[in-house]
């Protein structure tokens, strides 16, 4: 009689271990609904490079027929993903400026010693501009009038933002928190199928971008030792790109690539949060 | 790169933008704060009128007042309750359609400043790109971004 309560402690104390990968899960998904938890993995890139429908399709629902693409992100999204053996909350900053981005960032970066790593958008200047007035004045106005100009203009602002970034990153580190990894990911590669090993080049820290010029002078001054740092192509969402009267064409080569990028994304970020 | 032909981007006209923002989240903050109060208010007379409804029943008032009411008392006291829950009840039904006015005003206000964020946003790169070199806009730059990072929707 009495070895019945031993057994069965610890029978279930080893179910639980075995079950320990699905009892995290359901803990952070708790945490997610409940907006509490702390960010793992913060996504971060300027507006409408993707980020959204890039965690939507690592999280799943994007693959649901009624899903639809998003607008423009106001608030912080959060998501309990699964990668890997173990789930990790990760937060997507809204690209725009506001006191709900500026607010999750500081939470991911300032608060507290969970963030693990850091995943960069970017899309090789392709960023279509959502808003009409805009779109007009940077054509008409502004002599924005050609994808070239265009692309251009993107890489530029891409800069601006991803040297914030690093600024973040290094004054994370300079507060003792101690975030593991980096990923650049460059999405929309679906729009330039041929010029992928430029665009990887241009990010990547071997070249001299001014973009690798930046990510170098913070990789030195974190220790290149102290962060893992990677660059992943990608294909969130597949459309055709217009600006003005010039058209780009979706041509990524069928659904078994899109699927091949997404494996090996995820199997780097599992890789990287192990 | 070929040089741009272009009008630039003003101090005035980013500050104007931020400016609109600016108002816009105030006022939604203020509708939203409104649509708070109200929302306790229905429940502050939701409770009210149940109060009301429990105190007509005829042993709630023997036992926790000790008296004997008469029928005939009874009758009018319960008449009067009833026009008092009715009138409270109007109340609520009135407050609701007022909350649900605000709300359609903080959706509207919403869109208006998804709008201007977006179009910032990006009138934010021009002004940065167009003054890169212009001392004075360091300032100006970080105030926007300071001024921006305040802006919320309530
Ligand atoms: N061609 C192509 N278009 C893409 C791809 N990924 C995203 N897009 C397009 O980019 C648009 C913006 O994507 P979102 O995910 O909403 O952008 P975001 O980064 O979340 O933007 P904010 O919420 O404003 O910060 C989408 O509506 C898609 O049309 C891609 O892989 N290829
Ligand atoms: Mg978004």
């Amino acid at each position: 009689m009495t070895a019945m309560p031993w057994s069965l402690l610890i029978r279930s104390s080893f179910t639980a271990y075995q079950k320990r990968h699905l009892l995290q899960h359901l803990w952070k998904n708790l945490l997610t609904f409940s907006d509490l938890g702390k960010t793992n993995i913060v996504v971060l890139g300027r507006p409408a490079v993707g980020k959204s429908v890039l965690t939507s399709k690592l999280y799943g629902e994007a693959n649901d027929f009624s899903w639809e693409l998003p607008d423009t992100s106001s608030q912080v999204e959060s998501r309990a993903i699964q990668l890997g053996e173990w789930t990790n909350l990760v937060r997507v900053i809204p690209g725009q400026t506001s006191a709900e981005s500026d607010i999750g960032i500081d939470e991911a970066f300032n608060k507290h010693k969970e963030l693990q790593g850091v995943m960069f958008v970017v899309d090789w200047g392709f960023t279509g501009v959502r808003d009409n007035t805009l779109k007009e004045s940077m054509i008409k106005n502004q002599g924005i009038d050609t994808l070239e100009k265009l692309r251009q203009h993107n890489l530029k602002s891409e800069l601006a933002y991803f040297r914030r970034v690093c600024d973040k990153i290094r004054e994370a580190y300079s507060n003792g928190r101690k975030i593991k990894w980096m990923l650049i990911v460059v999405n929309k590669v679906d729009l330039f199928p041929e010029s992928v090993e430029n665009a990887m080049n241009y990010y990547s820290s071997n070249s001299d971008s001014p973009f690798a010029e930046t990510l170098n002078e913070t990789l030195k001054s974190i220790g290149e030792l102290n962060i893992k740092c990677s660059i992943m192509p990608i294909s969130a969402w597949q459309s055709d790109f217009y600006w003005n009267n010039d058209t780009v064409k979706t041509n990524l080569g069928g659904t078994d690539i899109e699927r091949e990028l997404f494996r090996e994304l995820i199997t780097k970020i599992s890789e990287f949060s192990k | 790169m070929e040089t741009l032909n272009r009008n630039h981007i003003s101090y005035q006209e980013m500050d104007g933008l931020i400016r609109l923002a600016e108002e816009v989240s105030v006022n939604i903050e203020i509708l939203k704060n409104k649509v708070r109060s109200k929302q306790v208010q229905v429940a502050l007379y939701l409770a009210s009128i149940i109060i009301v409804l429990i105190s007509m029943l005829p042993n709630v008032i023997e036992r926790n007042f000790y008296i004997h009411i008469s029928n005939e008392t009874f009758g009018v006291i319960s008449k009067l309750l009833m026009v008092l829950s009715g009138a409270i009840f109007a109340q609520i039904i009135f407050t609701i359609m007022e909350i649900s006015k605000n709300k359609l005003t903080i959706e509207r206000e919403e869109k208006v400043l998804q709008k201007l964020l977006n179009m910032i946003e990006g009138y934010k790169d021009l002004y940065i790109e167009n003054e890169y070199e212009n001392e004075s806009s360091v300032l100006s730059k970080a105030l926007f971004e300071m001024r921006l990072s305040r802006i919320n929707f309530g």
